[in-house]
């Protein structure tokens, strides 16, 4: 799926033939990340290791002489010994197993100076294998601050490998580390490795333990983790991320609207009349805007996220999660591919990869579309819009109301499959509770850049690929007007003004719509119309969801081509023509009954192709994303199919 | 999935850390799990040896772990693992 | 269909393309065959073909 994916045998292109292959590896929280971003800065791209789920980053950096390094990130870990994918992928990467089994000439193990000892220890490990060391103390001066005081001299010499004291959140260090990569050495570790970590780390520091940020860390804790007030704080820290998204992400989207609608006017004004024209400002770049448009969203909130993992709180929200996720089955390592589905499913079952457990992580990927992505808004805003026209309190209540029921459906949907097909004993949770620390707004900005080129990417070149598809088979064939149509443009003719302009609407109107129905995609909506009718559907409605299949946003658009035949009123005129729509037998076509039942199908429907192919890409084949899509499409079938029917027999219809 | 049962292979002297109150402390004995947990939690810091002390208790634990000259590391581990790490209670 | 209009062609070519593309990037037709070893690690780490 990953355009700088790799395949096995033939893995990452490196185009600098002669660089110096740098692994960075430490235990978790240690700023590895951070101290990447330093050394690389945007000069990097996210792939993944041949052949598995793990993604890795590789960047880009001059070394001594002006020599190129190739910057591996890989995943942070405690121990190589385990078999979680993570340490697996270490493994790999540094026994030469993966990337074209070309071993990194050196490994810059980031060990944090506050806490040297599990550094050195896993650092022990490494040794194992052989491999070049340079050590980053990083952090060091935080380690300062804090009156820990390592002397990184003394570690070097007790090591035979360069030491360099850095900070990744202020740079200090980092020029000296890149240099030291030229000096990597094998490191001697022999025995037990915590002996050895404490026996080195001990020799080359003053004993003088702090408390003082441990013991803010400690207050800090007592209120956060607080089963009462620290829920209270999540809610409230939720609710902020969420009122900002939609708070700040309202003026970009429009721009972005707004540019993609200017430049889809001025394809058409330059390119001669004709389906060229019509294809690249409908189809293509239609698509496109489709698709940025949600970007704003999706760099908010990964902002957010990056910002909230460097304060460390997400590490605290994960172990509350716990208490709610457990009873479904999932662990707390799911809120975080959870709280990203809010954005899009595709990152979010990508950040899955941070739940450990098969099953567990397995549960978390077939339950995140269920979250309310910000593709599905356009649909709420719509149907809330249509149902509670003069109400836009009760519009509000249901808008949430979609989002509390998509939530609900992805944890009782992960307590069945882990009570069925995905059974089995989760593993018990065990995170590093970080310090609490000012987060780091350089590496924030260059980790949601990394995430919203990985989205476009992804996402991008699919839906416009399928716009294109769509586009296509909703133009075509072409129906020769029908007679109604020739007769009421013949009566306009006779007649002169206002009637003349009434029958001319009138008659475009029939037009369209008879074209809309000729088209394949009408005669795929009339064919599988049947199928849809217990859900209240006419053949429309049967086209848009259909048309939908692919990308849930382009309903809206879909249907107001299929209702009027042209997409390019106002919003509010749009909205109008919708509510004001007739089926054939001349009843409303968004009837009350109808647009509940189609809400409650958008909530829980798939509707989604590039995530499905991203479900089947990292839960390891297509049998999970049919899965997903079967589940998912039964559910919502289901749900809508009760809905209307209920309110239909209540006289709602 | 921890497999060992605390109750029955603690010996003379030792507790569970689930066992400790907030604010006790204790030095790790030994942690008996399944082999993958004992290496997670060993590398995490939870090692013989180790001086901890209890931060939270409850579903979750929240235990900081002894770092020699360091800040001491802060772990929050489910309640049936920390049942699988002995501590030597009240130790410095 | 306008089979006698240029355009019509160049945007069926342009979506067949594209239909191409969505096929093999789902899998339903395959790509160029991938030469090397041959490793796979599901999520659980398994290793499979």
């Amino acid at each position: 799926m990953s355009a700088t994916q790799t395949t096995p045998g033939t893995p990452h292109r490196d185009p600098h033939p002669a660089a110096r292959r740098v692994a960075l590896i430490g235990n978790p929280n240690t700023g590895k990340t951070s101290l990447f971003n330093r050394v690389a800065g945007a000069r990097h791209q996210t792939a993944n290791f041949p052949g598995t789920t793990q993604e890795y980053r590789v960047g880009r950096a001059r070394g001594e002489h002006d020599r190129p390094i190739e910057l591996i990130d890989l995943p942070g870990v405690y121990t190589l010994e385990t078999g979680q994918s993570e340490a697996r992928v270490c493994r790999d990467a540094l026994e030469g197993n993966a990337l074209g089994g070309r071993p990194p000439d050196a490994v810059c193990v980031v060990v944090d100076a506050t806490r040297v000892t599990r550094g050195l220890r896993l650092l022990a490990e490494i040794a194992k294998s052989g491999a070049p060391v340079v050590v980053a103390l990083n952090m060091h001066d935080l380690a300062h601050k804090r009156g820990v005081v390592v002397r990184a001299e003394e570690i070097a010499e007790e090591l035979g490998c360069p030491v360099v004291p850095t900070s990744a959140r202020t740079g200090a260090g980092v020029p000296a580390l890149i240099a030291a990569f030229a000096d990597a050495a094998p490191v001697n570790a022999e025995g037990d490795a915590w002996a050895w970590a404490e026996r080195v780390g001990s020799s080359a520091r003053d004993a003088a333990a702090p408390a003082s940020s441990h013991a803010m860390t400690e207050r800090l804790d007592r209120v956060l983790m607080h089963p009462v007030s620290g829920t209270l704080v999540f809610a409230i820290v939720m609710g902020a991320i969420f009122w900002t998204i939609f708070k700040l992400a309202g003026v970009p989207m429009d721009l972005v609207d707004a540019v993609f609608a200017r430049l889809s006017g001025w394809a058409s004004s330059v390119l001669p009349a004709g389906a060229v024209s019509e294809l690249l400002s409908e189809g293509i770049i239609g698509g496109v805007g489709a698709t940025v448009i949600f970007l704003p969203q999706i760099v908010i909130l990964f902002f957010l996220i990056s910002l909230l993992e460097g304060t460390g709180y997400l590490a605290r929200a994960a172990l509350l999660m716990d208490r709610l996720f457990r009873p479904f089955g999932l662990p707390g390592q799911s809120f975080v591919p959870m709280l990203s589905a809010h954005a899009c499913a595709i990152p979010a079952v990508m950040s899955c990869r941070g739940v450990p457990g098969r099953q567990e992580r397995l549960a978390t990927i077939l339950v995140a579309p269920f979250l309310s992505c910000s593709a599905r808004i356009p649909v709420y805003v719509l149907l809330t819009g249509l149902l509670f026209a003069d109400r836009p309190g009760l519009a509000a209540v249901a808008f949430a109301g979609c989002y509390v029921l998509g939530a609900i459906a992805a944890l009782f949907t992960a307590l069945l499959f882990r009570r069925t097909i995905l059974r089995g004993p989760g593993r018990p949770m065990a995170i590093d509770l970080p310090d609490y620390r000012r987060p780091s707004v350089r590496s924030a900005l260059l980790t949601t850049y990394d995430r919203a080129m990985s989205f476009l990417k992804k996402a991008g070149t699919v839906i416009v690929a399928m716009m294109v598809v769509l586009w296509w088979a909703g133009e075509y064939p072409h129906a020769e007007p029908p007679a109604e149509v020739v007769e009421l443009r013949a009566q306009a003719a006779s007649v002169e003004g206002e009637p003349a302009e009434a029958l001319i609407a009138e008659a475009d109107e029939f037009e369209a719509r008879h074209a809309g129905r000729s088209t394949f995609l009408g005669r795929a909506g009339r064919t599988v119309q049947p199928v849809f009718a217990p859900l209240g559907y006419d053949w429309q409605i049967t086209v848009g969801v259909l048309g939908s299949f692919a990308a849930r946003e382009v309903f809206v658009s879909t249907l107001s081509v299929v209702v009027a035949g042209s997409d390019d009123a106002e919003d509010e005129g749009v909205l109008d023509r919708l509510r004001t729509a007739r089926r054939d037998d001349g009843s409303v076509m968004l009837s009350p009954a109808t647009s509940w039942s189609l809400l409650v199908f958008y909530v829980l429907a798939m509707q989604c192709l590039p995530t499905l192919a991203v479900t089947a890409r990292e839960a390891g084949g297509w049998k999970w994303a049919m899965l997903q899509l079967g589940w998912m499409s039964l559910l919502a079938y289901g749900a809508a199919l009760v809905t209307h029917q209920a309110l239909t027999a209540t006289g709602m219809a | 999935m921890p497999t060992a049962a605390p109750a029955q292979t603690k010996t003379p002297g030792e507790t569970s850390l689930a066992s400790l109150r907030r604010g006790e402390t204790g030095v790790v004995v030994a942690v008996r799990a399944r082999d993958d947990d004992v290496v997670m939690l060993e590398s995490m810091g939870l090692r013989p040896n180790a001086w901890v002390r209890v931060c939270r208790t409850g579903r979750t634990c929240v235990v900081a772990a002894d770092e020699p000259g360091g800040c001491p590391c802060r772990l929050g581990i489910e309640r049936r693992l920390a049942e699988c790490v002995f501590v030597s209670a009240g130790g410095v | 269909m306008p089979v006698g209009d240029v355009q019509f062609w160049i945007v069926t070519g342009a979506a067949a393309v594209c239909l191409l593309f969505l096929l093999r990037r789902v899998g339903v037709l395959g790509g160029k065959r991938k030469r090397g070893r041959k490793v796979e690690l599901t999520v659980g780490g398994k290793r499979r073909g």
